[in-house]
């Protein structure tokens, strides 16, 4: 009988394992109540703080006045019917039964030892038992309880409630974090204020409590003013009458106000000491929204006016120093900035790479650091781009090596520069005017639509020069599976058919060049709405 | 190239350093004429190990021994590793020589601003332009790669200007009526000195008449470009 059972176990454990409905609902589950990076994780936690600030609302309504009968109900069932399945998926998804099963199995077939269910039940118990146990999984349990309305109580746990609403919100977990690090220092400082309270509790009872202040009946009520006072609230329902006993609160007014400036104090440099780190987890939250991340990685020279230009451009971007001093000047110029060091695998994988960075450019002073960072970033992900800079020409095989799409030597384009200023002064100027886009005049790249009125049509078929554009090149597509695969046609022939995938490549003014672009855009929409 | 002119002045290229080895490095791929000057020995050495044809070694603050390199007619580019060189380099030629065409490397926006006061033609600040470069390749990466093929890679495309000679077989004429296309050349743009050394680009509409002296922009296989420029010649 208990080998049948264990056989069926054994086997529902390896079929849970294989099964890719269940671990896609667990994993599922998971991300929903637990990983922040889960886009659908917000409005679930939305959703569970409106239930919460709902149930609350209620139940301090109901204190003075009967609320309808469907939000009682609503409160007693529905509420309490989500937090408990909430609190048993929590339960569930917080570790893996069946892996414990099958780990124990193994064992025993390895070893040749009988299968142990006690050792495997006990395991398994001290797994969930660790969570049940854990701070916030209490919360959650007690939470559920002020729904046993005959207590009343039991109404009180409410305040559990809102305890529970710390799960759902980020800014209100960070605030304690703040506060636990200088935990030695505020239980310094709450000790002394406990022994100054007692002792001018005690001497506040002792001069005054036999009868002489007619409002001190227990040690209590000295306690009471004793910490009405020291905290300078001082509400005055209680005034010493005697002059022992003023001079005692004389003195804990003095105390008092030095604990509080003291506690004043440790709150505000506790917060100064962790606003790096704030910073830091906001710019992360900004980045983890944005798509096709730009990574200027050094923020020296180069990267100074990459991250510019890249701003200007509209471009997305991320500045990745771990210069303190120059992660400060790049938030002054408005940046985000990670304070990391990039050829730390952990920072590159931090940012999602694969999945959100367009390019990393390694402008860093330093060629080695360049050529870690282009490693680096080559060895997480295969597709994205990489612009490194580098100053040194045997270090430009390296790079080419490490993966690097693109190199940029400053030097070596300012000999370029100047090799054809010197050959060709008007062209040069001309092109100049072109990059810098100073002039109006510009060069642009127009991708052929899918559906748009160029898609399958001829480059004669389109009066550019009437627009006022010159076509300078066609990009025409290689393989419809990779974007990079273009060549080059320059000065297309008018019979030359365009596709879908191919990228113009016109020089005109910022006007017709939008103009054309608009036309472009538009054709796409009419089609589409016409198939 | 067709401007030979140009092609033919001497370049002297002041600074033999970091910088300056690079610089010599490219522009050496097509210009023949170019003297190395440097006022460090060392450098002077490597330009010579390097196979620099002609170096000399001279002090820049000697005003007489900077005249002693004839100056005159010449493209002097300056690429001494410290800005504050080049600033220096670029007032002496100008108090002293004329007719001469001044490039200097720049390192930053401030050197540019000080270099272009005192009188450089063409400033080239290296790290812009390594900047602009980049901030292309990201936001335009279609137009660098084919501004690329024009203007670095080899491969037969090239930009060029040429200058219309007297009599013609453009003289006189429109834009809009000589076909470039027919020639396998896009025009880019035109230089008129009648209008000041503005440049105009065609994109812009306006029907330009064509004059000797224009300088005309064009894009185009240097076979094409050469046989345009014969047929121009030819004409004239």
């Amino acid at each position: 009988m208990k080998n049948l059972f264990i056989k069926y176990l054994v086997t529902f454990s390896y079929y849970l394992e294989s099964a890719p409905g269940y671990q896609r609902v667990k994993k599922f589950f998971y991300d929903l109540l637990n990983n922040d990076d889960y886009p659908y994780k917000k409005y679930f936690d939305l959703f569970m703080i409106f239930i919460i600030l709902s149930s609350v609302a209620i139940l301090v309504v109901d204190v003075r006045e009967r609320v309808a009968w469907w939000l009682d109900y609503y409160d007693l069932y529905i509420v309490t019917t989500i937090f408990i399945i909430e609190y048993l998926l929590r339960l569930w998804v917080c570790s893996d039964m069946h892996k414990v099963i099958i780990a124990e199995f193994e064992e025993s077939e390895f070893f040749e030892k009988p299968f142990s269910l006690s050792k495997v039940f006990k395991e398994i118990a001290a797994q969930k038992w660790q969570y049940i146990t854990s701070l916030p999984a209490i919360i959650d349990l007690i939470a559920i309880l002020p729904s046993y309305r005959e207590l009343r109580i039991l109404r009180v746990f409410v305040l559990f409630r809102a305890f529970k609403m710390l799960r759902y919100s980020k800014s209100l977990i960070q605030f304690f974090e703040i506060l636990k690090s200088k935990r030695i220092e505020l239980y310094t400082l709450l000790t002394l204020l406990a022994f100054f309270t007692l002792i001018a509790s005690v001497m506040i009872y002792v001069f005054e409590g036999n009868g002489t202040n007619p409002n001190i009946h227990s040690l209590f009520d000295a306690a009471y003013w004793a910490l009405v006072t020291i905290t300078t609230v001082g509400y005055g329902d209680i005034a010493p009458v005697s002059t022992e006993g003023r001079t005692v609160s004389m003195l804990i007014i003095l105390t008092g106000i030095g604990a509080i400036s003291f506690l004043t104090s440790i709150i505000v440099s506790a917060f100064n000491e962790k606003l790096p780190e704030i910073k830091q987890t906001r710019v992360m939250n900004l980045v983890m929204k944005k798509r096709d991340l730009n990574l200027v990685c050094g923020y020296g020279k180069i990267g100074q006016l990459v991250a510019k230009k890249l701003k200007e451009s509209g471009e997305s971007l991320l500045v990745i120093e771990s210069d303190p001093s120059k992660v400060e000047m790049a938030e002054l110029d408005g940046l985000d900035v990670l304070r990391a060091d990039a050829t730390k695998s952990g920072t590159l994988l931090k940012l999602k790479l694969c999945d959100r960075v367009k390019s990393v450019i390694c402008a860093t002073h330093d060629d080695i650091v360049n050529v870690f960072i282009t490693i680096n970033a080559r060895s997480l992900c295969k597709k994205v781009q990489i612009i490194a800079r580098c100053s040194d020409k045997s270090v430009a095989k390296k790079l080419r090596l490490a993966g690097a799409d693109h190199l940029i030597m400053p030097e070596e384009i300012a000999g370029l520069l100047g090799a054809v200023y010197i050959g060709q002064p008007v062209a040069f100027d001309a092109l100049q005017a072109i990059l810098t886009q100073k002039k109006s005049a510009r060069i642009d790249e127009v991708e052929v639509r899918l559906g748009s009125f160029l898609d399958g049509a001829k480059v004669g078929d389109f009066d550019f020069a009437a627009n006022r554009l010159i076509l300078l090149a066609v990009l025409k597509k290689l393989s419809s599976k990779e974007k990079s695969s273009h060549y080059v046609v320059f000065n297309p022939p008018d019979d030359i058919t365009l596709k879908a995938g191919d990228i113009l490549v016109v020089m005109g003014y910022s006007v017709s060049i939008a103009d054309f672009k608009g036309k472009v855009e538009h054709s796409v929409r009419y089609k589409t709405t016409v198939s | 190239m067709f401007d030979t002119k140009r092609q033919s002045r001497e370049i002297i290229l002041f600074g033999y350093g970091k910088l300056g080895e690079r610089i010599y490095g490219t522009l050496s791929t097509t210009f023949s004429k170019i003297t190395v000057v440097d006022t460090n020995e060392e450098h002077v050495e490597t330009a010579k190990k390097d196979g620099c044809a002609r170096v000399e070694l001279v002090d820049f603050k000697d005003d007489t021994e900077l005249e002693s390199l004839n100056l005159e007619e010449k493209i002097l580019f300056c690429a001494m590793d410290e800005m504050s060189m080049n600033i220096f380099l670029v007032l002496s030629f100008k108090s002293s020589v004329e007719n001469t065409t001044i490039i200097s490397v720049s390192t930053s926006a401030e050197n540019t601003r000080k270099l272009k006061f005192i009188g450089a033609d063409k400033v080239i600040d290296i790290y812009e332009s390594s900047a602009n470069r980049i901030a292309d390749i990201i936001t335009r990466p279609a137009v660098t790669r084919v501004l690329d093929e024009i203007v670095y890679v080899d491969n037969g495309i090239s930009i060029e200007e040429i200058e219309i000679p007297p009599n013609s077989f453009l003289e006189g004429k429109h834009v809009h009526e000589i076909d470039f296309k027919k020639y396998g050349l896009i025009l880019i743009g035109i230089s008129d000195k009648e209008l000041g050394e503005d440049f105009i680009f065609v994109s812009r509409g306006i029907d330009h008449k064509f004059d000797a002296g224009d300088i005309l922009v064009l894009l185009g296989e240097s076979e094409a470009l050469r046989r345009f420029y014969q047929k121009l010649m030819e004409a004239a």
